[in-house]
This record gives structure tokens, sequence and C-alpha cells, in this order.
């Protein structure tokens, strides 16, 4: 299987969760000889050579980080410029993650991504939805690989049932809404470490201003 | 405050939308059982879409209820431009 692999997320490759689990992904992927290619919407450059990689293959997976409950404008931007295809056979899967962590923040989003490959003329072949990534941009080293470790899984997954319309798949999401007990647990770490966490990243980018600075 | 999108597929009007994330900072809480962001300020925007066109007005108006969610605002609904009594009626207090 040849997939073309559209990274649909607005930052820049270096700073991207969305590039770091296509990474981690492709990794499973390739394994038995499968192959990709990857375009990054962020970079305008890539454009041409993205939409002519979707007008001359049949497998193609778009990444998308979830934004406003939807897709990101420049994603948004880029497919309105895509052909309507004319292949029979031809499918799009999506990965669909986001920073919150609750399976249900994802399905608003997920829908409209079920409702996009008939507009493109093409077949819909399943979505993977998967929250809690804010970490992605923050962790390193071992703590980032646990994170990304099942997106690799995943990967394989996809390469043999083709897609990602299978039980497995659907499993992935993890919980719709968390259990109360947890819900309890996570209001305390939002309140006390995750906060300390976000001041500290924020520092190490540059940031001068108290995370609740209010610019206007 | 109220903010009003063409359509979903009015890039520009997403832009502002995403140029709305702002208002909310990096802190997170559980609200309402789910994972929020902290809003950066008081004041609220209500949301709602009027759209013109052949548009899907039950997915406009879940799209509308979650980004009214994420914004700590509320709903005004979807509309197709032609509705202009419930137009009047959900946008009239502003």
């Amino acid at each position: 299987m040849h997939l073309v692999i559209i990274n649909g997320s607005p930052r820049v490759k270096k700073y991207s969760n969305t590039d770091k689990i296509i990474t981690s992904f492709t990794k499973g992927f390739c394994e038995e000889g499968n192959t990709y290619e990857l375009y990054t919407i962020s970079d305008r450059s890539e454009w041409e050579n993205a939409r002519n990689a979707f007008e001359a293959n049949t497998d193609i997976l778009i990444a998308i980080p979830l934004y406003v409950e939807n897709i990101p404008g420049i994603l948004l931007e880029f497919l309105e410029t895509l052909p309507v295809k004319n292949k029979p056979g031809a499918k799009i899967y999506f990965i669909l993650q986001s920073g919150f962590a609750e399976g249900c923040q994802l399905r608003c989003g997920e829908a409209f991504w079920e409702k996009l490959p008939g507009y493109l003329g093409c077949e819909y072949g399943g979505t993977l939805v998967k929250g809690d990534n804010f970490s992605i941009r923050i962790m390193e080293g071992d703590n980032l690989t646990k994170i990304l470790t099942p997106y690799e899984e995943m990967g394989r997954l996809f390469a043999e049932k083709k897609g990602f319309d299978n039980e497995e798949a659907k499993a992935f999401t993890g919980p719709e809404v968390f259990p109360k007990p947890i819900q309890f647990l996570l209001q305390f770490m939002f309140k006390t470490f995750a906060k300390s966490s976000f001041k500290k990243a924020a520092k190490s980018w540059g940031c001068t201003k108290s995370l609740k600075y209010r610019p206007y | 405050m109220i903010l009003i999108i063409n359509t979903i597929d009015d890039i520009q009007s997403i832009r502002i939308l995403e140029e709305k994330l702002k208002a909310s900072n990096d802190d997170l809480h559980m609200k309402n059982g789910q994972m929020r962001h902290v809003m950066r300020y008081k004041k609220k925007t209500d949301f709602g879409v009027i759209y013109h066109g052949d548009g899907d007005k039950e997915y406009l108006n879940r799209w509308a209820e979650r980004v009214a969610i994420n914004f700590a605002s509320r709903s005004l609904g979807a509309y197709s431009i032609d509705e202009t009594e419930d137009i009047a009626n959900a946008f009239g207090n502003y």
C-alpha cells in the first residue's frame, strides 16, 4: 500500500504535534514494506505537490488537530483547491487528534470528516480519533515515546486492516467521558502540577508574560 | 459580544474564529464533566451561525453548540439566511 499523507496542522513542522504522531504512525505502517509520501499544509510551497499526489493516488490520509471543534482554516483553504477525484476506489482516511482527552470532544469534528470524502469523489476510510495530546509539545525522551508509541501500533493495524473501520481503531479513542473520581483527580492536577508545568513550558518557549496576561 | 460566522466553509470567518482561540489561556479545568480551557477574559462571546445555500442545519447547530461550550458562552443556533424571523428572535437582543 502506498499512502499519501497530508498533515493539516497550521503549525510549522518543527512544532507540530500532528507531525510527531505521523512519524510514529508511519513507523508501524511501513514495517511490512508499505510506503508513504508526506505533505505539510503549513508550508504553502508543498501545496502543488500535495494536490498532484492527491490526484494521482488512491489512498489518502489526512491528519488533523481539532481546531475550534472542526477544521483548521489553512487546511480548509487547501481542500478547496482540490479537484473532485475520478478514480474508482479512492479512499480518504483521517487521524483526528486533540489536546482535550475525552472522546466526546472530538465527535463533532469526526462527523465533518465522515462527509468530506464524498464531496471530493472518494470513499470514507474511517477516522482514528484520539485526544490527550497536549503534552506531546511539552514532553521529551521516554515520556514522549510513551505517548507516541501507541500510534506506531495503530500504523501496523492500519496497514493490516486497510483503514480505521475496525473495533481496535475505535477502542483507541479511550473513554468518551471520564468517571467522576478521575474528573476530580484531573481538576486537582490542573490546579496544581499542570499549572506549574504550563508555566515552565511557556518560559522555555520564551514567554515573558503571565499565562493570565490580558493584552486587550 | 456576538460573532457571526458566514458558513463553515467560509475561510475568512474560520480564521477569525481561530483568532478567538486566544481568548482562552493554556490553563485547563474541568467544567460540566469535560476538560476546558480557562477563559482569559470575563466577557463572553455568544456564537451563532447564519448560512446561505444548502447548509447542513443540524450539523451547524451541533457545531455552534460545541464552539459555544469551548468559549464558555452560549449558542444562538444556526439559521438559513432566509429564516429572517428566527434570526431576529435569536439575535435580536444584541
